[in-house]
């Protein structure tokens, strides 16, 4: 009698893990799974990314379009050539000016509420901010392959 | 049997977590779960040189005469004057942007230094309105040892202080009506807002930072950063 409720106490750990390990998987999937390559790829990004921003703030092309006194009539659209020539082809670059914590500027200079819609997704991103103005600007910048990358 | 299955088990559940924990990363930012933090190096990376290249472009200016005064602008105006020594009154119109001039006061407000003196220094002037339209007087004295001397004058025009006092020299010089000046672009006072940013933006990346103006070497910046996150820690001063 004793053995047979041991058989059952296993038996119901056994469940009871079983249970837990799907509820662990199905709660706590990721939005993307990826490997660990995938992680180093999105750190190459990231570099590539903050080091093209940095580039362009220390050759003054940042300081020329960006208005120091009013950063809404910064150039926008020369910004965003300029960014867009700075990274290789095969790389998908979007920024959004982070003035505070809840107001943004988007590529176009259009303002708002913090965050690029998903239809960008898949991406990694880096901040880089700007400070040579009255109020500093963080740029964020949301990166992703094009093509043959993992991202 | 049963014990030895039990562990088996349990031990493939130990394998199994070991291997989602390794693979699992999320693609969207801010979002690492379980022991993935975050990379850091680039954030903090990025204030250390956000405060040094601010305070490199910074240096080749002129400092800042007064950090509760937002905004500056060169102005630059010439006057004839014949052999001896004479007293001018200049009189320049600043053209300063109503939204620039936060007191809405034209007597509050606006200052003036010469941007030749090293510390700058502020320097007697008067108003020729309380309010906008206005225009900036001054007289300065001039000694001429030929027929006739041009002499240039450069200053800077102060505002963007939405709660000065009004100085003690205003109303003691009379309008001598507005010459011709060249007005230079607007330049900002960049050196207070940067911690305040630093402190909104980077503990939205899962990290503690705390940042604080410790001193103004000419206009350097002399900055105390805490950067504090799983991954990587920082405690120290930044010029």
């Amino acid at each position: 009698m004793k053995i047979k409720s041991k058989k059952g106490f296993y038996f119901y750990i056994e469940l009871v893990l079983a249970m837990l390990l799907v509820t662990v998987i199905w709660t706590q999937f990721p939005v993307s799974q990826q490997s660990y390559l995938d992680l180093a790829e999105q750190e190459n990004l990231k570099y590539l990314g903050y080091t093209s921003l940095r580039a362009l703030d220390l050759t003054e092309i940042l300081p020329k379009f960006i208005n120091h006194t009013n950063f809404a009539s910064s150039n926008f659209t020369n910004i965003d050539i300029y960014m867009k020539n700075i990274l290789p082809t095969t790389v998908l670059a979007v920024p959004e000016y982070i003035l505070n914590e809840t107001t943004c500027y988007n590529a176009s200079g259009s303002m708002g509420r913090c965050g690029i819609n998903t239809t960008f997704s898949d991406t990694t991103t880096v901040i880089y901010t700007f400070s040579n103005i009255t109020d500093p600007i963080s740029i964020k910048l949301y990166l992703k392959h094009t093509f043959g990358g993992h991202s | 049997m049963k014990k030895a299955q039990f562990f088996l088990i349990s031990l493939v559940l130990i394998l199994i977590s070991m291997f989602y924990v390794y693979t699992y990363i999320r693609s969207s930012d801010l979002s690492s779960t379980l022991f993935f933090e975050r990379p850091a190096t680039l954030d903090l990376q990025n204030m250390i040189d956000a405060i040094k290249l601010r305070n490199d472009r910074q240096s080749q200016i002129p400092p800042w005469w007064n950090s509760s005064w937002q905004y500056r602008e060169t102005v630059a105006v010439s006057t004839t004057v014949g052999t001896g020594t004479s007293t001018v009154t200049l009189e320049v119109n600043p053209n300063v942007a109503a939204a620039r001039l936060l007191s809405s006061s034209c007597t509050k407000e606006l200052r003036m230094t010469n941007r030749t003196t090293n510390p700058l220094v502020g320097i007697e002037s008067n108003v020729t309105a309380a309010s906008q339209p206005c225009n900036l007087v001054r007289q300065e004295v001039i000694t001429c040892g030929a027929d006739s001397c041009t002499v240039t004058f450069d200053y800077y025009v102060y505002y963007g202080n939405a709660n000065p006092d009004t100085p003690s020299y205003r109303n003691t010089v009379a309008s001598g009506g507005a010459q011709a000046a060249t007005i230079g672009s607007e330049e900002p006072e960049t050196k207070t807002k940067l911690c305040n940013h630093f402190m909104a933006i980077y503990p939205k990346m899962g990290a503690q930072v705390s940042c604080e103006v410790l001193n103004y070497a000419g206009n350097k910046t002399n900055i105390s950063l805490y950067y504090n996150s799983p991954t990587l820690k920082f405690n120290g001063t930044v010029i």
